[in-house]
Formats: structure tokens, sequence, C-alpha cells
């Protein structure tokens, strides 16, 4: 007898329908799993026989093969062992089939018979969703993590017994419950507040205006500076998600993570170490596997101690700092992941990290500062639009500071608003922040005063601005316009936006 | 070329012949043609067996005017001591060297020399004091002797040609090769305008033990020697103890007690070295007149109030990003284009860690 379950597949991140179908008949006691399985799922016979057994249910002496259609995709993790479970009792009759029809199943199997969680079930509902599917059993750990999607009734599954239960009409389970519709993503706090960063003045507006026209950035200082502190502040002072966004991120999280903690509010924050390979970092792997950039889409991926990246791995990002999305090509899977980041690099003025300090010794030869610096190709230099050194503070004088700071609430406010100007301005182009103004656009978009062009002008020639600096500071400047609500740019925005590409003239000569 | 200085060049390319034996063989044996004629057991006596055999090996004529053909047509001088363009104060060293391969201006080696060096990891401050000292004291006349490294000693060169003034760099390689790098442009430019000086014949490479060697040269040249910035284990201290050896003036400049890149200037300063407040200090003490030119009053930049307490504060002592704002209460994003247009004005100037420091001169003493 045939029976078939409706269950899902993932590529990537992307999920894709399929179904499972059970075939029981007379012959020899033997059970096989066909449709490209790999080992995770052909195991599932021997879960899915004791689980069966130890939940009190027969399984069938008889000859069992198990199809997982469409046939030509590779079938990956554990989760179809309640399908396939579900597949041979409907098949056995111990299960009405119609019961089956028009469910969405998906579940591990533990020996005992309890429902075990699946990773990235976000993007598997979704296609589901859009097939048109209605309802979905699904284990009660993912339940809080789709709960958000809307659309699909979800019932959450704790073991074996309980679904076969509900199927046959025997047992109510509760709906997982859907929050409450809000208005884009629920507030939380951020983790670490600017008001709690001492100092830095520099650093801090550099991160506003970073924040506010999406400006890739890069922050060097000495050892213990803050620097990463002040990195790990950004997501917290960038525009809330729009629920859009969050639900990308929710997605992205839900399969690289296991994020099981519904709509995600914060904006990402991906630190890859230094020792990370390019196929971490930019995706790839079996299967195909998202990397950090992706991670960090719609949010932020600092690297810290830039200069010990490998070369190949910073030269693989400069695709997904151009084109805000990543391609992934393996033999066996070709996927195209968002990376739609801000990046922040941090880096010592030099190996021991002293250099510039007024209280330390700094020990390397100069040949060995340029060499360190000169690990940093001029390209992704390129697409870094401010650089900003930090103050090197003796910490007994980080601490003698000022009092309190602006938080990172009262900064994203501004920020916001800066965005909302940028969204305006920019709607229909294609782009939607300064940061993001394609050179042949940039005069077009920057308007400013007779005072600043001669400024900016002197300035080209007296601190000695590169071609490429010229257009790095017209659009700072377009965004320090921008945060004053000012069309028109004015000269002292050009005074300000070039003091954030003087260091970059003086290490990088 | 005399044929004293074919003997000379014979010692000097005797290899595991040091400068000071060589010089002792000479007098020893009594004068140049005395040594060139020396038999083989007059040198063993002297010198002992391996020193001799070597030293008979290397005596070929044929040889010796290939080496001179050679350097003659890289454009290269050879002084020996025997040659009178040889710098008489070197002479008067333990170790003078055998051979000089010279480009340039010859003359400079017979005008009143000054060497000035420094740490090569140096501040803003020791780049500030040494362009300024070395560029007044080479236009009050001193021929500024510097080892062409990396970091002040660099500067010092510099300070000198933009001074319009003399210079020599002694290099620890040959001439035709070039170390550090960085200084090619430099060291093309000294070879027209100054003198490039070496005690190395062409083509070798600089080593570690060539650069202590060089120091000799730097310090046996010159009247005295002046160490504007240096650290715990700068090399430019093994030109001032030698200078101190030497009989010359060791001249330092004062450097904040908290700099490590001062530690070792501060110290010379309290056992052997002259304090040096200004390039007057150094001129009287060497005797030499200096041609008063009254130092430049620079135009005043137009300033608005703003700028003008900003330039209040800097000028009393560099200070970073965050100290001026504590200073003056300005916010980030106006503080910033007020330093950029200071900047621009070439008021003040900005170095690593965000510090700033106003560009004029050292104050004079009244």
């Amino acid at each position: 007898m045939l029976s078939k379950v409706i269950s899902c597949g993932r590529l990537g991140i992307e999920g894709y329908l399929m179904r499972v179908e059970v075939d029981v008949r007379e012959g020899l006691p033997m059970m096989d799993v066909v449709g490209l399985p790999d080992a995770a799922v052909r195991e599932s016979r021997e879960r899915v026989r004791t689980a069966m057994k130890n939940s009190g249910y027969v399984f069938p002496v008889s000859q069992i093969t198990v199809n997982l259609a469409p046939a030509d995709i590779k079938k990956e993790g554990p989760w179809y062992d309640l399908p396939i479970a579900l597949g041979i009792l409907a098949a056995s009759k111990q299960l009405p089939m119609e019961s089956l029809t028009d469910a969405l199943v998906l579940g591990a199997l533990s020996l005992d018979g309890s429902v075990g969680a699946v990773t990235g079930a976000m993007p598997m509902l979704l296609a589901a969703r859009r097939q048109g599917v209605k309802r979905a059993l699904l284990p009660a750990e993912n339940a809080r993590e789709c709960a958000c999607l809307g659309g699909v009734a979800l019932y959450p599954i704790a073991n074996l017994a309980e679904a076969v239960g509900f199927l046959r009409g025997e047992k109510q389970l509760e709906c997982a419950v859907q929050p409450a519709p809000s208005e884009g993503a629920p507030e939380e706090e951020p983790t670490v507040d600017l008001a709690n960063v001492r100092g830095q003045y520099a650093a801090r507006r550099a991160l506003e205006i970073a924040a506010s026209g999406g400006h890739n950035l890069l922050l060097i200082g000495t050892a213990g500076s803050g620097k990463t502190m002040l990195a790990r502040c950004l997501p917290g002072i960038l525009p809330r998600m729009t629920e859009e966004e969050a639900m990308e991120t929710t997605v992205i999280h839900s399969v690289t993570d296991g994020f099981r903690g519904g709509l995600m509010a914060q904006r990402p924050f991906s630190a890859p170490h230094h020792t990370a390979s390019a196929a971490a970092l930019i995706g790839g792997g079996r299967g195909a596997m998202p990397g950090e950039v992706t991670k960090a889409h719609n949010g932020v991926l600092f690297l810290d101690e830039l200069p010990e990246y490998p070369r190949s791995v910073l030269e693989a990002l400069r695709q997904p700092l151009e084109d805000g999305v990543v391609t992934v090509a393996r033999a066996n899977a070709r996927c195209v992941y968002p990376a739609n980041f801000q990046l922040v690099c941090a880096m010592n003025p030099c190996p021991c990290g002293n250099y510039g300090s007024r209280t330390q010794a700094c020990r390397c030869a100069p040949h060995e500062v340029q060499r360190y610096l000169g690990r940093i190709s001029g390209p992704l230099l390129d697409r870094i639009d401010m650089v900003v050194e930090m103050d090197a503070v003796p910490p007994e004088e980080v601490f003698s500071g000022g009092g309190a700071q602006e938080s990172s609430r009262t900064v994203r406010a501004r920020v916001e608003a800066a965005r909302a100007v940028q969204n305006a301005r920019y709607r229909g182009m294609g782009f939607y922040c300064n940061a993001r103004i394609p050179a042949k656009r940039l005069e077009e978009m920057c308007p400013m005063t007779q005072e600043a062009r001669e400024l900016l002008a002197l300035c080209m020639k007296n601190l000695h601005l590169s071609m490429r600096a010229y257009t790095r500071v017209m659009r700072i400047s377009r965004t320090l316009a921008d945060m004053e609500g000012k069309d028109i740019i004015e000269g002292e925005h050009i005074a300000e936006a070039a003091s954030y590409r003087g260091a970059n003239e003086k290490y990088w000569k | 070329m005399t044929r004293e200085d074919g003997v000379w060049l014979w010692l000097a390319m005797t290899p595991g012949l040091s400068a000071g034996k060589a010089r002792e063989l000479v007098e020893h044996l009594g004068g140049e043609a005395a040594a060139w004629n020396a038999g083989p057991d007059a040198l063993e006596r002297a010198v002992g067996r391996d020193l001799a055999a070597r030293l008979l090996r290397a005596r070929d004529p044929e040889r010796i005017n290939a080496h001179v053909r050679r350097c003659r047509a890289m454009g290269m001088t050879l002084i020996t001591p025997s040659s009178p363009e040889y710098p008489p104060l070197l002479k008067g060293i333990y170790d003078p060297p055998c051979a000089l391969y010279a480009r340039g201006n010859l003359a400079l080696l017979k005008t009143d020399c000054l060497t000035v060096v420094g740490t090569r990891r140096h501040t803003r401050y020791g780049e500030k004091v040494t362009r300024l000292l070395a560029g007044e004291l080479a236009s009050a006349g001193l021929t500024i002797v510097s080892g062409l490294a990396e970091g002040l000693d660099g500067v010092a060169h510099r300070a000198a040609l933009d001074a319009g003034g003399n210079t020599i760099a002694v290099l620890g390689n040959g001439l035709d090769v070039c170390y550090p790098s960085m200084h090619a442009g430099l060291q093309e430019e000294i070879a027209h305008k100054g003198l490039l000086l070496s005690e190395y014949g062409p083509g070798t490479r600089p080593s570690k033990a060539t650069f202590p060697a060089r120091n000799r040269i730097l310090a046996g040249c010159a009247r005295g020697t002046l160490v504007t910035e240096a650290g715990e284990k700068s090399g430019a201290l093994i030109t001032a103890g030698l200078a101190v050896e030497y009989g010359r003036e060791l001249f330092t400049v004062p450097g904040n007690i908290d700099s490590p890149a001062s530690v070792a200037t501060n110290l010379l300063m309290r056992t052997s070295a002259e304090i040096v407040l200004e390039s007057a200090d150094i001129l009287q003490v060497l005797g030499v007149k200096a041609p008063l030119v009254a130092r430049e009053e620079e135009a005043p930049a137009t300033l608005n109030a703003e700028e003008a307490a900003l330039v209040e504060r800097i000028r009393q002592e560099p200070q970073s990003f965050d100290q001026l704002i504590e200073l003056t209460g300005f916010s980030a994003s106006k503080l910033n284009s007020l330093l950029t247009m200071l900047q621009l004005k070439g008021i003040i100037d900005q170095s690593a860690g965000r510090v700033y420091a106003a560009k004029t001169s050292l104050r004079t003493r009244d």
C-alpha cells in the first residue's frame, strides 16, 4: 500500500516542497530509502524502527520502500524521520491515509519517540506557505521560531504518539501562537551601548556618520583603544530593521546558527576570526552553505586585526561589497546568497600596536610598519569610505573623561532621520544610501555651495588627496549635510569629511 | 692615483686585514713604499703567517689597477690616507679606512663637518628638531654628515639640502647599492648636490657588521656629533660613543623624560653631551660664525575666533582629539572641520594617534 506525506527540504537558505512516498508490500522484511539520501537520512531506518516500537506501534514485517521526491536533489539531515514514520504507519493502516493529505510534516525522531528540532525550519516553512500549505506539524522546539510567519497553522509536536493521536483526531493540539502584529520589529535593548564608551569623541562621531550614510569604516588604533567595543555598538545605532529585512535575517540565522528565537530584532553582528578561510567567510563547503558575509546581511561584518587576514580572503570580499550578494558555486550546488552588510574593520597601526602611542615605545622597524600596512590592498581600501584614527589615550585618562555619554538609542533616532532623508531622495533609483551612490551620479546627487567647491579643491591640493579620496569626501559630506537636513553641501561639511581621509593618506602614501 | 694610493688600496683589498692593523703595518714598516716592497719574512713578523700570505696573494698590481679602472668607470673616486682629499680629522682616529669611495663634491671633505644622527623610529618631535637644527646649521655653513638611514638620518640630509647647504652621506654599503630603498631618490640627489662616501667597494651589500664600522667614519670625519633623538638601543648611540672616544664634541637635544624615544639622549646629556637648545649653541662651541639670518616671521594666517582659540591650545602642547574636545568644549563635528581648516592653512600638523601639534619652529631664546 502506498502513502504520501508532504515535507520540506532545503538548499542553502532556500526551502523547497517535497514528498515522502512510502510503499509497504509483502516480501522479505527490508527497508530501503531512495531519492539521493545522505548518511543522516539513510540512518533514519534505525531511528524510525526503534521509535515506532518504543511508542507502541507495529513496525510492519514487510518490504518497505521510501522515496524522497523529487529524486534528483540530494537530501540532507535527520528531519525526514517523522514523515517517514507517519508514512509507514499510514501505509500499514495504523493511521488514516486522508489525515496526511494536506499537512506538512517535519521532525527528527529520537529512539524513545520524542521529536527533535530541525535546523533552518524558517526557509522551509516559507516555501511551504508559498506553495499554499495550510497546516504543518513541526517539532515543538521550532514552534516559536516559525510562529512569526503567519498563514500556516502550526502544530507543535513533542513525540510520535502525539502526532499520531492528533492525526487520528483523538487528541486536540493548540496552534502555535503568533505574536501580535507589530510595527516593524519588536524593540530590544542593544547588548552594547554607546553610553558605556568613554571618550573617543572622534570615533563616536565617525560611527554615527558611518551609520547615517551606510559607509564602510576602518578604525586604526593602538592596542586596547576600544576598537572592538565601538564596532559592537554599530548594530545598535543602525536604523531598526523593516519587517522584510527582519524576515530575511531570521531565515539566514535559522539556517546558519539554528536561531530559534522568533523574528530577530537586533541587526546581526558577525565577527569572523582572522584565521577564517575564504569559504567560511564567503560561503561554500559541502552543500555550498552561506558564510559570514551572509550572516552579516542587513547588519555589520567586523574584521578585527585586518592585516592578519590572508590576502585571498580579503580579496574575496570585493564581490559582496560591490554587489550586495555573493555567488557560491560548488560541484553539487550553485547558490546566490544575500550579503548586504556594512563593513567595519579594525587594525593596529603597526605589528606591535604602539606606533603613534604617546606612552608606549613602538618596537617595529619602519619597513615593518610599511609592510604591515601594505598587506591591505588598494582595491579593498577603495571600498572603505572612512578611516578613523582612534585616540591614543592612556588608560588613566580614559576614565577621567566627561559625564554621561549619549546612549545608542538617542544616536539611533538621529541616524533614522538621516536615513529617511536618503530613502526619500533615492526612491526608485536602485540604491538607498549615500555610500551606494554610483560614481556617475555622484555630482548630480551632491550639489555644493561655491565655498564648498573651492574648499574641496583646496583640500585636494594641500592635503594631497587622490581622485579616489575625492569621491569619498563627496559621499561623506553628502551624509553630513543629510544629518543636518540640508540639501546643499556646505563648506564645513567638506572640511569635516576631509578629516576622515587624512589618516588614509598618511598611512598609505 | 699615486703609487701610495695603490698601496693603501692593496691593504683595503686584503681580506681579513682590519683598518687599524693596516695603519699599524704601514707605520711599522716605515711608509707605504716600504710596505709594498716588504718581503714575506718582514710581513710575517709584522702580522703573522696567515695574514702575510693573504697580503702577498693580494699584492697584484694588475688586479689593483683593474679595480681602480672599474671604480672610475662607475663614476667613483678613490681616496686613501695618502691622497690630499682624505678628510684630515678622519686621519686622526685609531683605525682610519684604508680606502674611501666617493661620488660627488669632494671639496666638502675639507669643510667644517657636523654629524647629525638619530633613531630610525623617531617621534614627531624628533623629526621637527632634526629638521630645524640641521637646516639652520647647514645654512650657517656647516656640512651636515649623516648615515642615510631611515628616520632622522634621512630628515637631516633632506633638511640640509632644502636649506641649500652641504651634506655628506656615509653609507654602510657600496655606493652603487641602494639602501634603504626608500632613500634611493635622496641618495641620487646627494650624489649630485653633496657627497656620497663609503668604505666599501662597488657591489658590497649592507650587513650587520658594516653599519657599526660605518659609524666610526661618521664620528671620525666631523668636529662634532649631534644626536637629536635616540631610544635605548638606537644605533646612533654607537656613533655618540665613538665621538667621545675620538675626543670630538657631542651634542644632544633634551626630550621629555617620559618619552621612550628620548631615553638615551637624555642620559647622554647627563654624562657627556653638550645640551643644545638652539643651533647657536653648536656654532658657538665649534667656533663657527653664523651669518646671522633673521628667522623668517611667518605671515600670520587669518584666523577666526574659534580657530584662534584652538591654535592657542595646540601651541601650548600637542594635543589629542579627545583632549581638545574636553579643553575647548567644541562638538566633534565642529572640531573636525576646524582642524581640517587649520591643516589647510598650514598652521598645525597631524601625526599618528591623532595628535595635533603646531607647525611653527622652536622658540628662540631672547
